[in-house]
């Protein structure tokens, strides 16, 4: 019950972030109803005001816990959350301003009743000094005749009282002035903020006339629309409603759905946060029970062995000093060796404190943690609940709106069967897009517009995707056989691809850049392909679904769904369009520098000749490994080794990280013992697999770092770095080969 | 579905019983669907519009398919027409609360 008390919210005044990220929260759900956030609404006043003691409330929340009905305020608390279906309830009865207000009021009435006991002390002081002020106003008239040391003394004592009276008058006004502030100002709050929405939607108003104004003025100025509002007069009333309530339905429709998608969003967020924090959590714990468990064991490894051992050689000393005369020669030495064994004896006994010190820290902030976990596990619940409530509120919303979820399985069986195939197979899909199988138009007036009809867009997938290739596979033949226009074949450039290469045949850094750029344009046009597969499966239903007679009078947020759908295809297909368009661009450069190069590569060479100095770089004269010295191709393979050990430490890593998040959802899903056990035994023995792989990288790490700094004081490190590109992968053959 | 509804004449300091709400509600929805009516129509060739004269026997489906296609602005429309009137609804807060 105890861990169960302390998130419990209790009606205390809260914490000035607290108010401001209700305020925050507040706008948001504001704005899902009007689509747009709004600025500006006021945190003044009693908001601000009413700022709390945060050490009283702490102590004040204490109290609450720790009273007999706790409990039972606690699930009470925890039903008016701010998640609580309560609240929504509350929320959608009286608006969100009204219930912020009630809640601002009620928090006010409260601070003030807290506060009333010194309203009453002050209102007490008043009335006193007032009384003493009064009586000695009185006495002032009758001064007439008094010495005049009398008349001052008077003087002064009712100028003393006038200033008492005062300044107790002035403070009685500020308190009880600042009492009745804090009611008002939640009226001018709650105002305020009805003031800034009904900016907002004027505002937004604004916007919008502008928007109408231009688009008649550019429609005014093309086409005489006079002729077409003639016949629409002869349009009856009830047809041309039905058309602008479709056209409201789907856009309160589609709202709906950004709605919901982003609760869901948020929902999903906030769930996941919470497992990752859960599963740092438990990190945590394992990491202090491994503390506590090391101070223990050192703890009792000095009580058991240690400390005794030095008490008895410590005693023993001491007997034999005992037993000498302070004048014999020995005595010193023996006396500084006892005093030795002493601080050893002393040294142990603070460090056996020490150790188990340490060990109840870690005992304690595992208690710490582990009440974290059981809140964090509620939370997580309750997280998961609101996921669920959120998905089945769509749910429900889907079948109560259209009778397409009963339906469209069937109807749409097939094309949801070639939208799984396209996946499948990208390629096949892809050339479903070609002019040839572009549907027809669904609409007798499809010309006058793009949206249905998008044959150009098909049409250029597939002929993009040609393109692509064709242009693809003349690069791969220029790597193949890079005439460049003149006819004649450089003598040292390889006469085949990068992959047909055998291992001792050597690839310049333009190649492997262009066998890169090869590689990534075959990546980004499978996406492209892919994209465009999609943009027809989505094309498809969207059209069946408009088509179908069965669907004529209902099925409206599919529908809507489904030409949602289909744009979100076609702007995937237009980021893949715009990726191959870099790739290509990308390759031309790349072309364009291996035109370039043999000529620079000639002069290179013809200039090399002149000299006599060392080749250092693999560009100019790649030099075979047995041309280096011992020690560069230890360093060579010290490197080799090195990126080995890291890509196996990496996965380990990630294996382990994989386990604990295991872990972390069998003990969030109330797996039986005997698996979180299972499980934790597997997370721990791969946590001890990859601490070795570290330690292993740290020592090859080490002794890389003791030969780069040789070498590079015998001036002999350049060499074997030029090997290696700015990452660190080998840029010769055999390494690009593998 | 409503585009009205209470919360927002809440948020607007508005205090109306229910029958005034129902009124004010059916208020909104026949001044927005009117003036959605008139900009689709507005932005209709006479072609396209003799095609919506022809269509009255066609279903929904049909209908929403014909618009989204021959209205170009058609999400446009429907927003400012909202916005709009949601903008008029909230000069005139003090004088309906």
């Amino acid at each position: 019950m105890a861990e169960k008390l302390k998130p419990a919210d209790t009606p205390l005044p809260r914490s000035e972030e607290e108010i401001r990220g209700d305020f925050a929260e507040w706008e948001k759900e504001l704005a899902d109803t009007a689509e747009t956030p709004q600025e500006g609404a006021g945190t003044t006043g009693e908001t601000l005001e009413a700022t709390p003691d945060i050490s009283d409330a702490v102590a004040a929340k204490a109290e609450l816990a720790a009273l007999p009905d706790a409990e039972i305020r606690y699930r009470d608390a925890d039903m008016l959350n701010k998640r609580g279906k309560v609240l929504s309830t509350l929320n959608n009865a009286v608006g969100k301003n009204r219930l912020r207000k009630m809640r601002d009021y009620v928090s006010a009435k409260f601070n003030n009743l807290r506060d009333s006991p010194g309203l009453f002390k002050r209102e007490m002081a008043l009335a006193f000094h007032e009384a003493r002020y009064q009586r000695y106003s009185q006495k002032m008239e009758r001064l007439e005749g008094l010495p005049e040391a009398w008349k001052q003394h008077h003087i002064d004592k009712f100028n003393r009282l006038k200033t008492s009276y005062d300044t107790s008058k002035r403070r009685f006004d500020a308190y009880n002035d600042r009492m009745q502030d804090r009611v008002t100002s939640v009226h001018e709050n709650a105002a305020e903020r009805k003031d800034a929405y009904t900016k907002y939607l004027i505002d937004k108003k604004a916007d919008a006339l502008a928007r109408k104004v231009a688009r008649t003025e550019l429609r005014e100025s093309g086409m005489k629309r006079g002729e077409a509002k003639e016949i629409a007069k002869n349009i009856p009333a009830e047809h041309l409603q039905r058309v602008a309530g479709l056209a409201i339905t789907a856009e309160a429709y589609r709202r709906k759905e950004a709605r919901e998608s982003r609760t869901a969003g948020k929902n999903e967020a906030t769930e996941s946060q919470l497992a990752i924090k859960y599963a740092r959590n438990n990190d945590s714990i394992n990491q202090y029970e491994g503390e506590a468990l090391v101070a223990d064991n050192r703890a009792k490894e000095i009580e058991g062995t240690e400390l005794p051992k030095a008490k008895e050689s410590r005693d023993a000393l001491r007997k034999q000093l005992g037993r000498l005369d302070e004048k014999d020669p020995a005595y010193p030495g023996l006396e500084a060796q006892a005093d030795e064994a002493q601080r050893t004896v002393d040294a142990l006994t603070r460090e056996q404190a020490r150790q188990t010190q340490a060990a109840e820290h870690a005992r304690q902030q595992i208690t710490k943690l582990n009440d974290e976990q059981t809140q964090l596990a509620e939370t997580l619940e309750r997280a998961k609940q609101a996921t669920a409530a959120a998905a089945a509120a769509r749910t429900e919303h889907s079948n109560n709106h259209s009778t397409y979820s009963d339906k469209s399985k069937e109807a749409f069986g097939e094309l949801l069967d070639s939208k799984k195939a396209a996946e499948a197979n990208p390629e096949s899909a892809s050339a479903s897009t070609s002019p040839a199988s572009t549907p027809k138009p669904i609409t007798p007036q499809a010309d006058l517009k793009p949206f249905p009809v998008p044959s150009k867009e098909e049409t250029k997938s597939a002929s993009l995707a040609e393109y692509i290739a064709t242009g693809t596979q003349d690069l791969k033949n220029y790597v193949n056989n890079p005439d460049n226009g003149t006819g004649e074949k450089p003598a040292d450039t390889p006469a085949t691809s990068p992959e047909q290469r055998d291992d001792s045949a050597e690839l310049s850094p333009t190649e492997v850049k262009l066998y890169r750029a090869l590689v990534l344009d075959r990546q980004v046009t499978q996406a492209y392909n892919k994209a465009a597969a999609e943009v027809t499966v989505t094309r498809k239903i969207y059209e069946s679904l408009m088509n179908d007679p069965k669907y004529a009078n209902s099925g409206m947020n599919e529908k809507a769904e489904a030409y949602l759908e289909y744009q979100t295809a076609l702007e995937a297909r237009t980021q893949a369009d715009k990726r191959v368009t870099e790739a290509r661009n990308s390759l031309k450069a790349i072309e364009q520098i291996m035109k370039d190069e043999p000529r620079t590569q000639e002069s290179g060479t013809e200039s090399q000749s002149n000299e006599t100095a060392p080749a250092t770089s693999p560009e100019q004269q790649e030099p075979s490994e047995s041309a280096y010295s011992d020690k560069q191709n230890q360093l060579i393979s010290i490197y080799e080794e090195s990126r080995l050990a890291k890509q196996e430490s990496e996965t380990l890593y990630n294996d382990l990280k994989e386990s604990k998040m295991l872990l972390a959802e069998a003990v969030m899903r109330d797996a039986p013992a005997n698996v979180v056990n299972m499980l934790k035994r597997e997370a721990n023995a791969k946590n001890d697999t990859y601490e070795v792989a570290k330690e292993k990288l740290g020592e090859i790490y080490k002794r890389q770092a003791d030969l780069v700094d040789e070498l590079d004081a015998e001036g002999q490190l350049d060499a074997v770095n030029a090997l290696y590109d700015d990452n660190g992968n080998r840029i010769d053959n055999k390494e690009t080969k593998k | 579905m409503a585009i009205l509804n209470k919360q927002i004449i809440e948020e607007l300091g508005i205090t109306l019983s229910d029958a005034d709400y129902a009124l004010l509600e059916e208020h909104f929805e026949t001044t927005l669907n009117e003036r959605v009516t008139n900009e689709i129509v507005l932005s209709l060739t006479p072609e396209q519009a003799q095609q919506l004269a022809d269509m009255q026997q066609a279903d929904d489906a049909t209908i929403l398919q014909w618009l989204q296609t021959n209205v170009t602005e058609l999400t446009d429309i429907v927003t400012d027409e909202i916005d709009i009137l949601l903008g008029e609804l909230a000069e005139n807060s003090e004088a309906l609360g």
